[in-house]
């Protein structure tokens, strides 16, 4: 199920809120673990057991680390091994056995079924390793309530697309947490946030993308249209769902930590990188830059511990060549940072254009369809070609200027800084609720008229 | 933060009372099974079985369900096409909504293989019947009528530029029938297309068939006075694009009936249906979504219409829906005429013509179907 559906927003949330809300706080997390197995299996009725089995096997092997504190190790192991050998299967055996193939001669060629990959497997997976490892560590004692473990992997605010929530954050609200209107409403002011991010506007940057991407009369200026829309439909897509599961988080009385902060005014890739995604950053940095010494090694060996996080991090996105090089293409860019341009006295604007540009670039890989199809946009970026702006550029730019000033208005922390000057008097709190009602109500006139309403993030 | 208390309240159950107010008419209002303004079948509550809820079926279904049965649907699509057309964009699924107050359809330059696909079976079909008189009548639609209003851009005279193409391209023995001069004459005086649908009025029709006969040599035999038929036409167009603010349409018929006092009459026989009338109209359309459909009752794949004139002329036309209003206006020229649509006729055209022994060979299209059709260069070799 999604967020953004007529199905969630009228069917879904208000009878799993309402029964929520009326059980007693004991019963919570039980009902939490019901309609979040439901929220699942919705979209994936047959995978939804390939999650409990994960539910289980984590949870089992987290009460026997426990229990046999002197097999820590080999259980640990051993489970970050099954773990990982589950995403590997459904998300990467594909790409791996397409690439062997293309090494083997013909007669040898493996042949392998297409295996679709269960939503938010990369999430629950992450967030189930999240567990075993920091168990390890000693940072909390193992969850020995069953339902409480399932609810910390189930929940449906986070369960598709992140946050990615780590069990030290979440541990101590399982057990007990407030629920008070107040909480409810602020949550709801999240919620809305990111439902008119996803609806209002990256779904129709999405528009704009594939409009100039489809051009016949392919120019330069199109080329950066059609790379513009995509930056924006990313960001707001991603961004807005974050919203949504933040704001559904505290509904529910759950506090996660922020995902995004306004990433498109970073004056670095550094920078970008703490604004980005910052839940998936933080549990690379934890479980994989850490353990590999991090920044207290070598030069050497610190830029090859950053290569193999990039590396990580691009094929986490996708089972694809792209994808891989749109992590190196940052592990390179972050480096270059670490020990070149953070020395050198950078104007802040200066900073900001230039990482604009080479965000942009990086999402012309993540948006092709390959290696290929990259290139070729790179080529049209810079004019090779193809001329310089045709009239099917011109006509997409000016049938899409209003929403694109209102999107780049809405990338700016100004907003935030606005909505919190006018909601500190009563009348403007007032206005701020009839404008949050409008943001609700054209929402769902967009979902209820809407032929296209992809999610981005779903290959994850 | 006491402050905030109270917004976040509001907030909260504004929100909540407008969720619950949605979802309740969701759930309680009556199911509605057809919407006439977007023609089509509404999804009601699905069927659930075992199987589409293993393959997911049942989930997108009730999807499909809910924005279906959204009481509120009609008004939610004018909200946002109003808005659409707020920011300036006057397009919508490839429709545009002119300023004079008209929807025209919008006319992509097909590629260049299918054009010489097309030119190749017409040349061949042409020297296979040289002993009929050949014409190729190729329409205009709205939107090469009115290219100034076209938005910038857009690609305004790509129109032009296809039908002078076709035009020039076609075999010495085929006359092309130009009737944009003769329409550029009556812009101002008369609606040529209706603003609704794609297709042209009983009076663009009219004035096509004028100069179409008049190449023929032929002249036109007395309509009658045109009626209307119907004055709340809400066509293709604007069911397409969504933009339903568009003034609705009049359609317009003429008499054409037999006439005992001239002393001819004719019928109309459908080859598929194994119907005969004596009318070209079809009364019962006019109850329906189309009444455009009141010509012939829509398309079909093969029509045979015999008068009992004797003007020693027979006709086979070749055609799309266009043709429909325009057909009428030949009958009192000619004995016969076999009407063939090629997108649904599954015959022999080099049998056809052999059994009938045409005088005449018109082919009628308009600009924007035979610049996606495929059926033509099929039928034309005799493939179906």
């Amino acid at each position: 199920m999604v967020f953004s559906s007529l199905t969630f927003l009228l069917l879904f949330l208000p009878v799993s809120l309402g029964i929520y809300y009326l059980v007693p706080m004991k019963a919570k997390n039980a009902v939490l673990v019901a309609v979040s197995l439901i929220f699942y299996a919705w979209g994936e009725p047959i995978y939804v057991l390939l999650m409990i089995y994960s539910i289980l096997m984590n949870y089992g092997m987290g009460r026997l680390m426990e229990k046999e504190n002197a097999l820590k190790k080999p259980i640990l192991v051993f489970t970050v091994f099954l773990n990982l050998l589950m995403l590997g299967f459904f998300k990467y055996s594909g790409f791996l056995v397409t690439n062997v193939n293309r090494l083997l001669p013909e007669n040898l060629r493996l042949t392998v079924r297409e295996i679709k990959l269960p939503i938010g497997i990369s999430f629950y997976t992450f967030q189930a390793l999240s567990y075993i490892i920091d168990l390890y560590r000693g940072k909390f004692k193992a969850q020995r309530n069953l339902i409480r473990f399932a609810a910390y992997i189930t929940m449906f605010p986070q369960l598709i697309a992140g946050p990615i929530v780590r069990y030290e954050e979440v541990e101590r609200q399982l057990t007990e947490r407030t629920i008070t209107l107040e909480r409810f409403g602020r949550g709801m002011l999240r919620f809305i946030c990111g439902l008119g991010k996803k609806v209002l506007l990256a779904n129709t940057a999405g528009v704009v993308f594939d409009t100039a991407r489809g051009l016949t009369d392919a120019s330069a200026v199109g080329a950066w249209l059609g790379t513009a829309g995509y930056a924006f439909q990313i960001y707001f897509d991603f961004s807005g769902y974050s919203d949504m599961a933040i704001g559904l988080g505290q509904m529910l009385g759950f506090d996660f930590a922020e995902n995004f902060d306004y990433p498109y005014i970073s004056a670095s890739v550094t920078e970008f990188w703490r604004r980005w995604h910052i839940s998936l950053g933080t549990w690379f940095k934890e479980y994989v830059y850490i353990p590999l010494g991090g920044n207290r090694v070598s030069t050497a060996r610190h830029v090859l511990n950053l290569m193999i996080v990039w590396l990580l991090t691009g094929i986490w996105h996708g089972a694809g060549w792209t994808f891989l090089l749109w992590g190196l293409y940052y592990g390179i860019l972050l480096i270059l940072d670490k020990y070149l341009f953070s020395r050198l006295k950078i104007p802040r604007a200066l900073g900001i254009a230039g990482t604009m540009l080479l965000v942009l670039f990086g999402w012309v890989l993540f948006s092709s369809d390959g290696l290929s199809d990259a290139l070729r946009t790179y080529g049209q970026m810079i004019g090779i070609g193809v001329p310089f702006v045709t009239d099917g550029a011109v006509y997409t730019l000016l049938r899409s200027c209003v929403l694109l000033v209102i999107e780049i208005l809405a990338c700016l922390p100004l907003m935030k800084k606005v909505y919190r000057k006018i909601t500190k008097a009563r009348a403007g709190q007032i206005v701020m609720t009839v404008a949050v009602a409008a943001v609700l109500l054209l929402s769902i006139v967009f979902l209820v008229t809407e032929n296209y309403n992809p999610f981005l993030y779903f290959r994850f | 933060m006491k402050k905030k208390r109270f917004f976040y309240r509001l907030a909260g159950i504004t929100a909540a009372v407008l969720i619950a107010a949605m979802t309740l008419c969701l759930v309680l209002t009556p199911e509605k099974a057809y919407s006439g303004r977007e023609k089509r079948m509404l999804n009601g509550f699905p069927v659930l079985t075992w199987e589409s809820l293993k393959n997911g079926r049942f989930m997108d279904q009730i999807e499909d369900y809910a924005k279906d049965q959204f009481a509120l649907r009609d008004l939610a699509a004018d909200v946002r096409n109003g808005l659409k057309l707020l920011t300036g964009d006057r397009e919508s699924n490839g429709v545009f909504y002119l300023k004079s107050g008209r929807l025209a359809e919008r006319f992509t330059m097909p590629s260049d293989a299918s054009i010489r696909t097309q030119m190749t079976e017409i040349r061949s079909f042409s020297a296979k019947n040289e002993t009929a008189r050949q014409y190729f009548l190729l329409v205009p639609t709205a939107a090469a009528l009115y290219p100034e209003e076209i938005p910038d851009f857009a690609d305004p005279d790509s129109q032009h530029v296809y039908i002078d193409r076709i035009l020039r391209e076609l075999p010495e023995a085929v006359g092309a029938v130009d009737v944009r001069r003769a329409f550029t004459a009556e812009k101002g005086k008369s609606e040529l297309y209706y603003r609704t649908d794609h297709h042209w009025t009983t009076e663009g029709a009219k004035i096509a068939a004028e100069e179409l006969l008049k190449a023929m040599g032929l002249e036109m035999a007395d309509p009658g006075t045109g009626g209307v038929v119907s004055a709340s036409f809400m066509g293709s167009l604007a069911a397409k694009s969504g933009f339903r603010t568009v003034t609705p349409d009049a359609v317009t018929i003429y008499p054409i009936a037999p006439n005992p006092e001239e002393g001819y009459y004719f019928t109309v026989t459908y080859a598929d249906e194994q119907e005969t009338a004596g009318t070209v109209y079809d009364a019962a359309a006019l109850r329906g979504d189309d009444p455009y459909e009141v010509f012939f009752g829509g398309n079909h794949a093969e029509i045979e219409i015999r008068t009992s004139l004797e003007t020693g002329r027979r006709l086979l036309l070749i055609k799309d829906s266009y043709a429909n209003a325009l057909i009428p206006f030949l009958i009192g020229s000619f004995d016969e005429i076999s009407v063939v649509d090629p997108r649904y006729y599954r015959g022999n055209l080099d049998e056809l013509t052999a059994e009938k022994g045409f005088t005449d060979i018109v082919f009628l299209y308009n600009a924007n179907t035979l610049s996606e059709d495929t059926s033509l260069p099929m039928v034309l070799r005799n493939e179906q």
